[in-house]
């Protein structure tokens, strides 16, 4: 191909067939109550898995804010008769990475592992989900360092406008209230409100769990028996969906920083709603993608801020319709102005076809990239369960995006960008708004 | 989103390595798929890693210039040149480099360091030729205007702001840098200092552009679904069309002795949990006589590398005076490595109080071998993130990267769980012997006005 060529075929509307990742899906029934998916490859001798409890927390008791959290944190400090001193010591004998995740919805779990320590790592997070010890000297180490990245972060503009927008959206909700908690709830957590706790949602039912690697699927059969068989059965009821949301209008959360972070949020769609995949084409031509209308309006074209982006949050009970931005205390009522033009011109018009094609392309064509690795397709794995999706999902995603026509796409952006009714959540502070401008200052 | 980061000076970096070379006959089979390496006339080096799992490709373009080649007074420059680097060439203008990555379903991204500056791709297998036409053509053709100059110094002093200084530990991880280095550039902030990147024009930018940007100063490392013949008849193709040019040669700066502890006691009032941050001078894997940086990696990884480590046992679960604690080495420099604790007090428990407990266990090493156990479980650790990181395509690409830009060779990556796994409790001991105050920052950051 010559360079010319080439040229040509960066411009030319590229015609993208993008092979379906990890194609070799397969449902196990390997824990009862729990949806198990299971991806086989040994060309590379790890394995991974990841899992999601009903365990995140929208279910925290109201006056225990940070329990979810608190109990998915204790998840390293022994099992059983096993110490949290010879716990840990245990996991670092086989190399085993644990990492837990707890969000509002679930709690996820993830090792990755050799396969000669596979044995060792899930019959250790098994004793662990089973038989945690919640000894007080291990609560109050933990509940001490929650209390303390709370207290750091509260000077964070990122985390308080983030934790900000979901009390003044979600109001009383527990989607309202931050995952880490708060100190006024860590404090009254007891031993008993935790083993509580993990009884309801440390569970089979409900959970969700993808094993991909060096295994075979009987194998992992066991492996997952180990770890998951004896939790208890049954799921959680979760909370129903907020009421009345957002909270129209500019909030400020004054705090001393050289530069404040805005959270604007609309309503969105939840993962069910027709318009959903439309809604990820519109997002991404707006505010989602390398080269959005956001990002090219206050980046590239104003310099106003590193960073500018928005994505469709779709939890369990949830869809917001939320974008970040950080701009110098004097641009950020510039930085806002912007972003609301933006979107109520691209809630007007809708997107370009260029746009509305190339927006498709990325979205059928990036796909695959995030299967790469074993420990990637456990995670994608997992989110398209937790979305409701079925294991045949990832072979026709690309068939699913593009089916969506222009017109879907002109809809979903209209119903997500057209209200007035946005939600502005600033950490910082602003100067006083001035009528006229001032010729002196920049 | 088009995220540019940069490494602060304080890198709890892990140990980047991977894969067991094939001609070592070590014990450890099917833990390698085997490099490629060759050399374009041009200078371009060029390593492949064929990983067939996926049909698809991780590209990365590594330029061995980075911050510590920031013009004086400019300080920044090289990671606002790799910000500058998506603005556009005469055949593909303004954000077309983006756009038609993302159109062809990949990713990009870039970072700098101090001595390197880096962008890569993601993208599927039959669209390598097209993201290595897009690199070649900015290595060679980009266009800068004052327009886009002014407009993206804005955007880079709101990423130092939102980086920086919103943020009272990385802002006293830069403190603490520029106070370890002294002279020598790694002291300087990979951002750079506002005020000189304000300074930053077209003209310079397009000095800077000039003097480090060619193939003979850049390496290509392809992994992915593609052999090593295909990689060769592409970057031949693209890369290759380009002469090798004369560049301008480091400067070669000295690294003043160090004559003392310097200690840096920073009041700040976003801070609310008091933090700990020690940093060493110490070799780099460039610098060091073999095995001895591998040795400070081991030494690192059992003092704090995770919640079983030794720092982590006795400070947090035994004596109950720290919250949390982590060591790192960040040894991949052509310059000096940097040996760095941090650790946060348990609320009522003072900073001295840390840091004696710190420096006692630490003093020990000095003196003693590792326990056994300890030891054996580093080294198992470490072996064992070789070969997490080769599940993954862009770490494998990022291990090659990152040693061959600081000098070092294909075989420093094979080799290395090898050195890893052969290490005594001696050599670690002996490698201890470069954490001495002498070569120490201590830097405190408390709550206050």
């Amino acid at each position: 191909m010559s360079g010319r060529g080439i040229i040509a075929y960066i411009f030319a509307a590229a015609v993208f067939v993008a092979a379906a990742p990890a194609s070799g899906v397969v449902a196990l029934d390997a824990v009862k109550g729990a949806q198990v998916w299971f991806v086989e490859n040994h060309s590379v001798p790890v394995v991974a898995m990841t899992a999601a409890l009903p365990a995140g927390s929208v279910y925290d008791p109201s006056d225990k804010a940070g329990m979810a959290s608190l109990a998915a944190a204790l998840l390293e400090e022994g099992a059983g008769s096993v110490g949290p001193g010879a716990f840990r010591a245990a996991l670092a004998d086989h190399a085993i990475r644990l990492n837990v995740r707890p969000g509002r919805d679930y709690v996820e779990i993830s090792l990755l592992v050799l396969p000669q320590d596979a044995e060792a790592a899930f019959r250790l997070l098994g004793a662990a989900l089973t038989r945690p010890r919640f000894e007080s000297d291990a609560i109050t180490r933990q509940r001490l360092r929650a209390m303390q990245i709370i207290d750091q972060a509260k000077s964070d503009p990122t985390w308080v406008s983030w934790n900000g927008f979901h009390s003044l959206y979600f109001g009383p909700h527990p989607y309202g209230h931050p995952v880490e908690g708060d100190v006024q709830g860590l404090v009254t957590i007891t031993r008993e409100d935790m083993h509580a706790f993990v009884a309801r949602h440390w569970v089979r039912g409900g959970m969700k769990i993808a094993v991909a690697g060096d295994v075979t699927a009987a194998q992992a059969k066991i492996l997952l028996k180990k770890a998951f068989a004896t939790l208890p059965g049954g799921s959680p009821t979760p909370p129903p969906p907020p009421g009345f949301v957002g909270a129209p209008g500019l909030h400020v959360l004054p705090l001393d920083v050289i530069q404040p972070d805005a959270i604007f949020a609309l309503p969105g769609f939840r993962r069910g709603d027709p318009d959903y995949l439309a809604g990820t084409i519109a997002n991404l031509i707006l505010g989602g993608g390398e080269n959005s209308r956001l990002g090219r309006e206050l980046r590239v074209e104003r310099g106003l801020t590193y960073d500018v982006s928005t994505e469709l949050l779709t939890y369990a009970r949830a869809g917001v319709m939320v974008g970040k931005i950080q701009a110098k205390p004097k641009a950020m009522r510039q930085a806002l102005s912007v972003v609301r033009d933006t979107l109520r011109k691209f809630a007007l018009g809708g997107p370009t076809a260029k746009e509305y094609a190339d927006a498709k392309l990325y979205l059928s064509g990036s796909f695959p990239l995030a299967f790469a690795s074993n420990e990637g397709i456990a995670d994608q794995l997992v989110g398209l369960m937790e979305a409701g999706l079925p294991a045949g999902y990832v072979a026709r995603h690309g068939r699913l995006i593009d089916a969506v026509s222009y017109e879907d796409v002109r809809r979903a952006a209209r119903r997500l960008y057209a209200s007035d009714r946005i939600t502005l959540v600033v950490a910082g502070t602003l100067p006083p708004e001035k009528k006229s401008s001032n010729p002196y200052r920049q | 989103m088009d995220v540019k980061f940069e490494r602060l000076a304080l890198g709890f970096v892990a140990a980047l390595t991977l894969l067991v070379s094939s001609s070592a006959g070590a014990a450890e089979p099917a833990l390698s798929p085997r490099p490629f390496q060759f050399v374009l006339q041009n200078g371009l080096q060029v390593v492949v890693v064929p990983d067939r799992r996926a049909p698809v490709v991780s590209q990365m373009l590594w330029f061995k210039t980075g911050a510590a080649d920031d013009p004086p007074g400019l300080s920044g420059m090289a990671h606002f040149f790799e910000h500058m680097m998506f603005r556009g060439t005469k055949s593909v203008p303004g954000e077309g480099f983006l756009h038609a990555i993302a159109r062809n379903g990949g990713e990009a991204n870039a970072f700098t360091t101090h001595d390197t500056t880096v962008f890569f791709e993601r993208i599927a297998k039959d669209r390598l030729r097209l993201a290595m036409h897009l690199e070649a053509d900015r290595m060679q053709h980009l266009e800068l205007t004052d327009a886009g100059v002014a407009t993206e110094r804005d955007v880079v002093l709101a990423e130092r702001r939102q980086r920086i200084d919103n943020d009272p530990e990385a802002e006293i991880s830069e403190q603490a840098a520029a106070a370890l280095h002294l002279s020598h550039p790694y002291g300087r902030p990979v951002i750079g200092w506002a005020d000189e990147v304000r300074r930053i024009g077209r003209a310079e930018a397009e000095d800077y552009y000039r003097r480090h940007f060619a193939p003979n100063n850049a390496i290509l490392v392809v992994v992915g679904d593609v052999s090593p013949d295909e990689v060769r008849a592409q970057a031949e193709a693209e890369y290759g069309q380009f002469p090798a040019r004369e560049l301008l040669a480091r400067a070669e700066y000295a690294q003043p002795p160090r004559l003392g502890e310097t200690r840096l006691a920073i009041v700040h009032r976003n801070v609310k949990v008091p933090y700990f941050l020690r940093l060493y001078r110490v070799p780099s894997y460039a610098q060091a006589s073999l095995g001895r940086a591998e040795a400070l990696e081991v030494l690192a990884h059992l003092l704090g590398g995770d919640h079983n480590a030794v720092l982590y046992r006795r400070l947090v679960l035994e004596r109950r005076i720290a919250t949390d604690v982590a060591v790192g080495y960040d040894g991949y420099a052509r310059d000096a490595g940097v040996f760095s604790i941090s650790a946060r007090p348990r609320p009522g428990v003072g900073l001295e109080t840390l840091e004696r407990a710190i420096d006692e266990i630490v003093g020990y090493y000095l003196g003693h071998q590792p326990a056994r156990a300890d030891l054996v479980r580093a080294k198992k650790q470490l072996v064992a993130e070789t070969v997490f990181r080769q599940d993954n395509p862009f770490e494998t690409a990022s291990v090659f990267g990152r040693t061959l830009a600081v000098g070092l060779t294909v075989q420093d990556v094979t080799q290395w769980p090898q050195r890893i796994q052969a290490m005594s409790g001696e050599a670690v001991r002996k490698a201890a012997s470069a954490l001495v105050k002498r070569e120490a920052v201590t830097a405190t950051l408390s709550p206050g006005r």
